[in-house]
């Protein structure tokens, strides 16, 4: 073993699951804005034939942003993360280093394939956990592989102490193998259809009707939990407080509200299935469950916006901090708005509405997306040893990306509501008021400002994208590594 | 069992499930409380091991690596 004077920490890792975050960002984010464009001018659903279809480019998009670009954040943060709380280096273990470097080449693998898949039609159909099962099972091979380096990390660590953010990635790791590996049980038709013609690619569920309902959304509203929140809370309890060179506000309260997410988090999916065949007290517990969630969740948020006290004028001087402060903000925001969906009296009206996707958007662009954009101008001074290259730049990033949050979700805030009350209306005689296509006529405005919004974050990643370029390329080199605010030109 | 029979045991599991953890969960919050309040564990210098994380920089509780 080495002593420590000659090691440093190794951030090979780090920087090829970077590229992968801004790569699959620009894939995701693209097809997005592409998808919502069609939303408003349907007769862009026409322009590749069958592979630009609507139907086959949002199953790409959802992945793309979750599988791809906010997992490829997660992963180069707890490479970074992980060897930093725990004092250890990957280059102090070789075994480490190569299971480290095999899951990153296996999972950029998977993703490629699964773009690939998805656009030639490829899919289970179940939302979110559409890769078919050959991929579910490279899926399995390099989560465990994270697994091994999580654990194994942990293992040769110099810290006694465990960093809560690596409680949350921990967390993280258990629950979505868990979820991945119940909610994929399924059947690959070609080795048990006999004679009957059947794709390779094929497989159907192990569950039917009602049970594979309630073991779907169990599994879809906790990818949420543990790929959108768990894990973005550990960015934000190590990147916050280093940035701004504050000790956390509380630490105990940040324990607390660990313990709390883990309790109430994994009952809340029943909230996807309000007023359908489910048994009542499952709707009732998924109801109950959500709203007790603000608890532990504004509990995170506050603390992270208490970590700023006494410093606020850092907002004003770093956009770094304005992107976090900003991500916590609207991680209180969506986490207020998703328990007031969940209550089944206003779930009559947002169900199966554009509020859905605004809520969604609030939290993934705002809060999710913020944060990893974050976390990676954070550690790109310290893995590329160059100072950011434009300071401006970032922050003309901020407030466009800010102003297209906001076009988003308030557009489907309005054209949400407006097409629950269309649908529920009707006359003194109990005849609907409103035929289908007459929301669609009035929600077209909507649409429009929906897609304008995400086109402005998207031109707002393409400037983090080639900010980060320039900053790995031809920033001003620097001497030492700085302590908490990331140099900037 | 019938159906309904084995959904009322669910739905009665489920409530003093719920209870127990509430139960388990105020304890180790009193807990905390307790121990940071009396001095015997500091929760709050765990805060330190993002501020101090360099290699270089000693370990706030070192562990001793066989």
């Amino acid at each position: 073993m080495q002593s420590n004077a000659q090691l440093e920490y190794d951030y090979s890792v780090v920087k090829l699951f970077t590229f992968a975050t801004i790569l699959f960002g620009i894939i995701g984010m693209t097809i997005g804005v592409i998808i919502a464009f069609q939303l408003a001018f349907p007769e862009l659903s026409n322009l590749a034939g069958e592979y630009g279809t609507f139907s086959r480019l949002r199953p790409l998009h959802t992945n793309g942003v979750a599988f791809g670009f906010t997992l490829s954040g997660i992963f180069a943060t707890w490479y970074y993360v992980g060897q930093r709380t725990l004092k250890m280096s990957l280059k102090e273990s070789k075994f480490l280093m190569t299971v480290a470097k095999l899951h990153f080449w296996l999972y950029f693998i998977t993703i490629l394939l699964a773009v690939v898949t998805l656009i030639l039609g490829y899919t289970t159909s179940k939302e979110y956990a559409e890769l078919e099962w050959p991929l579910d099972l490279l899926v399995v091979v390099w989560w465990v592989l994270w697994g091994v380096s999580m654990f194994g990390m942990i293992g040769l660590r110099r810290e006694r102490a465990i960093y809560v953010s690596i409680w949350y990635y921990m967390s993280s790791f258990l629950a979505v193998a868990m979820l991945y590996l119940f909610n994929n049980m399924e059947v690959p038709t070609f080795f048990w259809s006999g004679d009957a013609p059947s794709s390779l690619m094929h497989s159907i569920s192990m569950y039917s009707g009602t049970n594979d309902a309630l073991v779907q959304w169990w599994y879809g509203h906790n990818a949420v939990a543990f790929v959108f929140t768990t894990p973005i809370i550990a960015i934000i309890y190590y990147f916050l407080p280093k940035e701004s060179g504050q000790p956390i506000f509380s630490y105990k309260l940040s324990v607390l509200a660990f313990w709390g997410l883990m309790f109430v988090y994994l009952w809340a999916g029943g909230h996807h299935l309000l007023y359908s065949t489910v048994p009542d007290w499952m709707q009732t517990m998924g109801s109950a469950m959500s709203v007790v969630l603000i608890l532990p969740s504004w509990g995170s948020a506050i603390n992270m916006l208490l970590t700023m006290k006494g410093e606020w004028q850092q907002l004003q001087t770093s956009p770094l901090i304005k992107f976090m402060i900003l991500a916590s903000t609207f991680y209180m925001l969506s986490t207020i708005e998703g328990p007031i969906q969940a209550i089944k009296s206003v779930n009559a009206i947002a169900h199966f509405t554009d509020w859905i996707p605004g809520h969604v958007h609030d939290g993934t662009l705002g809060w999710v997306g913020f944060m990893i954009i974050a976390s990676l101008y954070h550690m790109a001074p310290r893995i590329y040893k160059r100072e950011l290259y434009s300071k401006k730049l970032m922050d003309t990033q901020f407030w466009l990306q800010t102003t297209g949050i906001v076009l988003y979700f308030t557009s489907m805030w309005i054209a949400g509501i407006t097409q629950g009350m269309m649908w529920r209306a009707y006359d003194d005689y109990g005849s609907l008021l409103y035929s289908f296509i007459d929301t669609v006529e009035v929600l077209h405005p909507y649409y429009t400002l929906r897609g304008i919004g995400g086109l402005f974050y998207l031109i707002g990643f393409f400037m983090f994208a080639f900010n980060m370029y320039k900053t790995a390329t031809s920033g001003r080199v620097l001497d030492k590594e700085p302590a908490n605010a990331s140099p900037m030109a | 069992m019938s159906q309904e029979a084995l959904m009322t045991f669910a739905g009665y599991g489920k409530f003093f499930l719920t209870l127990f953890i509430f139960i388990m969960f105020y304890g180790y919050a009193y807990s905390i409380y307790k121990r940071q309040k009396t001095g015997e564990r500091d929760f709050e210098k765990y805060s330190n091991l993002v501020l101090n994380d360099s290699l270089d920089s000693p370990p706030l509780e070192p562990r001793d690596r066989k």
